[in-house]
């Protein structure tokens, strides 16, 4: 009986407290996305801005951790048993890349373009007592800012 | 290059599935829970077939390991316990007499505690804890009990009990592939154990009612023991899903209805409490 409402305890605060968050970050990443849609990020080079336009470069990078609720590891668990998408991590990789695109733009202020753009992924942290259960994920966005000379107003 | 900014349609991600993961969940237990249960079941068929193959070399070596703490306790009894200890012998004599010719011979033994319960241990050895035999206004009532544990030897319940064991040592390395799937399992296998075993107590009620009959030619006081157990009880929630018994109101109702059905004698005052010795 305690089992159950352990379980049941974890995976009820798991799924509200979770769904509540992960519902206030997309609504935070859709904001700041549409603040910063001026800055392209592309992942081609810099071919197509001449040297002579750019005034200004560097390596900008973002990057964040998101954990994952009771609920979701639960759920992604028994899908790992039976196989099909892994619905309960979807959310979850996507909003850890936006939100690292976004800390990437944030870091490369006033800047014209973001080039050479790559986002890599990773998991980190390990659930006490669970070995293979995914419960943090990392996503890291690096590419290189250019400052154009004629956008920013300087020779 | 000319770039011109444009914002996804609002609502629309699409890095992420349309499904509910709340659906998913939902069908994830169910499958689960089936999963579990097909399993579990299977592997407690196989290891009661494979027990009662090799019944009787598998008690020859359990028998004297279970029995032996029971009987090391047996060995200290007060001259007032050595007195019951006789009685519960003279009632299993007589209720045998009633069992088949070909029936295994049984033992019963007292043994001191403070908790009243009885126990069928394979090998048949009947072990009563003190206080239900010190409790005990009647000889029926003993019976009663003496006959039910008999019937739990008749219907070989504890091979389904060794089943269950083993099917729980073979299951245990599901937690080494996925520790929620080995937590669902056990909660699943605990559940179906209980539902087992509260199969296997009206089972054993009944068979313990009709020898009584047999045996003593009348089941009015046989109901005595659960009827005391049911006004002793404390108060509080009891989920009859999570017991090993089924509830003793239930339990007392179900055998006064066969008592009556089957016309036995004395199967009106089945529910009468009795404090006459």
């Amino acid at each position: 009986m305690f089992e159950i409402g352990t379980l049941l305890f974890f995976l009820v605060i798991g799924y509200g407290v979770g769904t509540y968050t992960e519902r206030k970050h997309y609504q935070a990443i859709e904001e700041r996305e549409r603040n910063s849609i001026h800055l392209p990020t592309v992942t081609f080079g810099k071919r197509h801005v001449g040297d002579d336009r750019i005034h200004e470069t560097q390596c900008v990078s973002g990057s964040v951790v998101i954990s994952i609720d009771y609920f979701k590891r639960f759920v992604a668990g028994l899908q790992n048993i039976f196989g099909g998408t892994v619905t309960a991590y979807e959310t979850l990789v996507d909003r850890a890349r936006r939100e690292a695109v976004l800390r990437m733009k944030e870091s490369a202020n006033g800047a014209t373009t973001i080039v050479n753009t790559r986002i890599e992924t990773a998991t980190i942290g390990q659930s006490a007592g669970k070995k293979s259960a995914i419960t943090c994920v990392e996503a890291f966005a690096y590419g290189t800012a250019i400052w154009e000379n004629e956008k920013t107003g300087r020779s | 290059m000319k770039y011109t900014p444009k914002a996804p349609p609002p609502g629309i991600n699409h890095n992420v599935g349309t499904k509910s993961l709340f659906g998913d969940f939902v069908k994830l237990i169910v499958g689960a829970v089936f999963s579990c249960l097909v399993l579990y079941t299977s592997v407690v068929l196989v290891m009661r077939l494979s027990l009662s193959l090799f019944e009787g070399p598998t008690l020859s070596v359990l028998a004297p390991m279970m029995q032996a703490p029971f009987l090391a306790a047996h060995a200290n009894l007060s001259s007032k316990q050595e007195r019951l200890q006789h009685r519960l012998e003279r009632i299993l004599h007589k209720l045998q007499r009633s069992l088949p010719k070909d029936t295994q011979k049984y033992t019963v033994v007292l043994v001191p505690d403070e908790e009243t319960n009885a126990y069928a241990i394979p090998g048949g050895l009947i072990v009563f804890l003190s206080p239900l035999a010190e409790k005990a206004k009647s000889e029926e009532e003993l019976a009663f009990v003496m006959a039910h544990e008999l019937g739990h030897f008749a219907h070989r319940d504890h091979l389904t009990g060794l089943s269950n064991v083993a099917a729980m040592a073979l299951l245990a390395p599901l937690g080494m592939v996925s520790e929620d799937f080995s937590r669902i399992m056990a909660l699943t296998s605990q559940l179906s154990f209980l539902h087992h075993s509260r199969v296997q107590e009206t089972q054993a009620d009944v068979f313990g009612l009709t020898l009584l009959h047999e045996a003593y030619g009348s089941v009015a006081k046989g109901g005595d023991f659960l009827q005391r157990m049911e006004m002793e009880r404390k108060g509080g929630l009891k989920l009859s899903f999570l017991s090993s018994h089924p509830v003793t109101r239930q339990r007392i109702a179900e055998l006064q209805d066969l008592a009556l059905k089957k016309e036995y004698s004395g199967a009106r005052e089945f529910l009468t409490v009795r404090n006459e010795d």
